[in-house]
């Protein structure tokens, strides 16, 4: 009996010890959106076939964007999605699955001010992808030149 | 034979424990941001894991860093793993407290961005109910 006690002892010993009381975690897959620093113009002669060929390219590729920008208001958090501004979050969520049936395969990027919550910035981030935007992203600013 | 039989089932405990709380040591308490559309983190990966706690006070694992340190720290971390400091295959698990605000999120993501790494999971807690920007206004 006394053995029994010693083993039903250590057994419980060892669960106790190694169940994990922390809240279970999950993983929000994104990557960083580094807004592109200014170049330097380059020669206007032979640069010029290429400029226009590149600035094509990035007007398809800008299209593709859907910059959603978070900012600080006097009341409050408004919310801009491209060049529309939109005052709450249910329109915002209502926008977003509008959004979403047409662009799916857009790339969202969520610029927050910089005094906004991290919270905040992750209830925006989690409403675009529920909604089925695949591609969600933060954006990051080039850092200032030095 | 009985005492030898219980010296090794001690031994046993003990390293089932041990190496249980090392893997335990990179969990920074922080009280993460809920999201609905986490998904489990994948078992058999080892990513490096930023902690960015309320105090903004930055940790790598269980360390704690400064902003500057950031690059420095993984270029050593991928070295020690004989890989490539900008691979794509590097990821970046970040936990972040939900009152931080963002410039401090911001400006260790341009860190990591500056190393190479792009591929940044958000560390979130589930969440069951819905929250305030989910809703049924939506419908």
């Amino acid at each position: 009996m006394t053995s029994m006690i010693d083993v039903v002892f250590l057994l419980l010993v060892f669960f106790v010890w190694t169940s994990s009381f922390d809240k279970p975690e999950s993983d929000l897959a994104s990557r960083v959106a580094v807004s592109p620093a200014p170049t330097e113009p380059t020669e206007p002669d032979e640069a010029e076939s290429k400029a226009t060929e590149t600035s094509a390219t990035f007007m398809a590729n800008r299209r593709e964007e859907l910059v959603i920008r978070i900012l600080a208001g006097p009341d409050g958090l408004r919310y801009q999605v491209g060049a529309v501004a939109i005052p709450d979050a249910s329109q915002l969520r209502a926008k977003l699955k509008r959004l979403a049936t047409l662009r799916r395969n857009s790339i969202v990027i969520i610029d927050p001010d910089d005094t906004i919550t991290a919270e905040k910035c992750i209830e925006v981030f989690d409403a675009a992808r529920s909604e089925g935007f695949a591609n969600v992203l933060f954006a990051v600013d080039a850092p200032p030149e030095p | 034979m009985t005492p030898m039989i219980d010296i090794v089932f001690l031994l046993i405990i003990f390293f089932l424990v041990s190496s249980h709380l090392s893997r335990q040591e990179t969990r920074h308490p922080v009280t993460l941001a809920e999201a609905s559309s986490g998904e489990p983190p994948e078992a058999d990966a080892s990513p490096i894991t930023l902690t960015l706690d309320a105090d903004s006070q930055l940790f790598f694992g269980g360390d704690p860093i400064t902003l500057d340190q950031v690059s420095s720290r993984i270029r050593t971390w991928t070295t020690g793993r004989d890989a490539d400091a900008a691979s794509e295959s590097n990821k970046v698990r970040f936990r972040i407290d939900r009152v931080v605000p963002y410039a401090t999120v911001e400006a260790v993501l341009r860190q990591l961005a500056d190393v190479g790494i792009r591929d940044v999971a958000i560390v979130v807690n589930p969440r069951r109910t819905q929250g305030p920007l989910s809703g049924a206004t939506a419908q």
